[in-house]
């Protein structure tokens, strides 16, 4: 095994599952996620010793193939979406789980590509001007789609959510 | 008071076991590597020897391009052919006329009018696309699945009928005018494959260094090319079914040949302004028009001064092939 394929690999087992996790809340299916995720890390492993960050890259190609997968025609999508979004949220009791789902049914309202603008800001940390280069999109649009994004997500969790990055808007 | 961060770590909680591991993925990854193009990719001579592949681009149906031999950091390309060839014959359907109309990065068109008319009178009705293998064009809203065209899955999206004309290869028919049954026939009538070369009016002898070939149009209006430096191919050719046109490019080059029909002057002698743009007036009543957006006027100037229009425009049996119009670092060869 080169040196090359040994930090691919390295690279690998630290993030696949995080990154499958950003698709996921990104395209609201589990089994899209991994493919978005596999589609990805193919690609890095082509570019590796092109890449400047290979975790930039990585979270940006996983982003937009897992945008592309909600885009994706009834007929070149699997039909086995076992594990999407729920639609409506079934409590079980336990707080933890409730929101969860609460979030997933929330975020499922969004469109795709103001899911992944929320995703990166909130959950990587990206900063406005990072989001933009992550998704090829104006400064402006991120800003927008986290605005919207926010006041939808505030109409399912009311005044109990918090954003820490809003002064930045 | 919840932060949204704590709740987005929450909702990603809870996945089922991953299908895949990391074997899988170097697996991947190989795999694309040698086959970099699953679908299909675009290459320039240029490109291709910077990738350490040895390719002729192809030059008329007689040339034969060079087995490609494969670098350790080459893609292996299985076929190679025209980038400048329709992805359909024309095809007749009673009450309409259709003409090949535009041959781009993502798709091959003909344009539909009303049978009868003719000319600058010819009465637009609706579009025939077919994409390149592998090219998905972006969609927005719902698509709902119909009855099969010739047997092939179909659905509408946003108004427009898509249908996979064949595998791997997508279609549609686009139009504001026809209804649904009408836009049904047309489908019905397109044939894949065996279509013939975009020819334009006129033949190039210089282009600014890297410049390439991208955008093929004809219409009842006349001809115009487009090209871009080769920097905008590699955009172009990463983002398939994006719709990123060449007029997206920085640097993009159109050149024309057309009816002057906008009110602009149509100079007897060539005139270039203190914009980019230059125009003089060709045979048959047509006009020449060449733009560079950010390009010097004294480079499109030499652009412009090195094209020759055909004699009569309006005859397009006398247009040359795209490419044997332009020199042949211009050309982009299609690698499957």
């Amino acid at each position: 095994m080169s040196d090359r394929e040994a930090e691919f690999r390295t690279f690998v087992a630290a993030r696949m599952e995080s990154l499958r996790g950003l698709a996921y809340l990104t395209c609201g299916d589990w089994q899209a996620a991994e493919d978005a995720v596999m589609s990805a890390l193919s690609k890095l492993y082509v570019k590796w010793n092109r890449v400047d960050s290979h975790d930039a890259y990585a979270r940006t190609a996983v982003v937009r193939a897992a945008i592309d997968e909600t885009r994706r025609p009834w007929w070149r999508r699997e039909h086995a979406h076992s594990h999407a979004m729920p639609e409506h949220p079934v409590a079980d009791g336990t707080q933890a789980v409730d929101d969860r789902l609460r979030m997933r049914e929330a975020l499922s309202h969004l469109p795709a590509r103001q899911r992944a603008v929320i995703v990166l800001r909130f959950l990587e940390g990206l900063s406005v001007q990072e989001t933009a280069a992550a998704l090829k999109c104006p400064e402006g649009t991120v800003k927008a789609y986290t605005s919207r994004g926010l006041d939808a997500l505030r109409q399912m969790f009311g005044t109990e959510l918090e954003a820490r990055h809003e002064a930045a808007f | 008071m919840k932060q949204l961060s704590d709740l987005l770590w929450e909702a990603k909680s809870g996945a089922p076991p991953m299908r895949y591991d990391i074997d899988d993925v170097v697996a991947a990854g190989r795999q694309r590597k040698h086959r970099r193009t699953a679908t299909w990719a675009v290459a320039t001579a240029v490109v291709v020897a910077t990738a350490g592949v040895a390719l002729v681009v192809p030059r008329g149906p007689a040339a034969v391009p060079t087995p490609p031999v494969a670098s350790p950091t080459s893609a292996v390309p299985s076929a190679a052919g025209s980038f400048y060839d329709y992805s359909f014959r024309g095809f007749t359907v009673p009450g309409y006329r259709v003409a090949l109309g535009r041959l781009g990065f993502d798709y091959s068109a003909a344009n539909v009018s009303k049978a009868g008319s003719s000319g600058i009178e010819q009465e637009y009705q609706a579009s025939v696309l077919m994409y390149r293998p592998g090219v998905e064009p972006r969609m927005e809203g719902t698509s709902t699945q119909t009855e099969p065209i010739n047997g092939h899955p179909a659905f509408w999206n946003n108004k427009v009928l898509y249908w996979e004309i064949a595998d791997n290869v997508l279609a549609a028919v686009v139009s504001g005018k026809l209804s649904q049954a009408k836009m049904r026939a047309l489908a019905t009538a397109v044939v894949p494959g065996g279509g013939p070369s975009a020819r334009v009016a006129m033949k190039v002898g210089y282009l600014p260094p890297g410049y390439r070939l991208v955008t093929v149009g004809e219409s009842y209006s006349g001809s115009f090319v487009e090209l871009v430096p080769e920097a905008g191919v590699q955009t172009m050719s990463g983002q398939p079914g994006e719709n990123t046109t060449a007029a997206m490019i920085p640097g993009n080059l159109v050149i024309a040949v057309t009816i002057p029909a906008d009110g602009k002057p149509t100079p007897s002698e060539l005139t270039c302004g203190d914009r980019p743009l230059c125009r003089v007036a060709v045979g048959g009543g047509y006009r020449l028009t060449v733009q560079g957006v950010g390009m010097t006027t004294a480079e499109v100037e030499k652009v412009a001064r090195s094209v020759v229009a055909v004699d009569d425009p309006g005859k397009a049996a006398t247009w040359p092939a795209a490419d044997e119009a332009f020199p042949t670092s211009a050309l982009l060869t299609v690698i499957r």
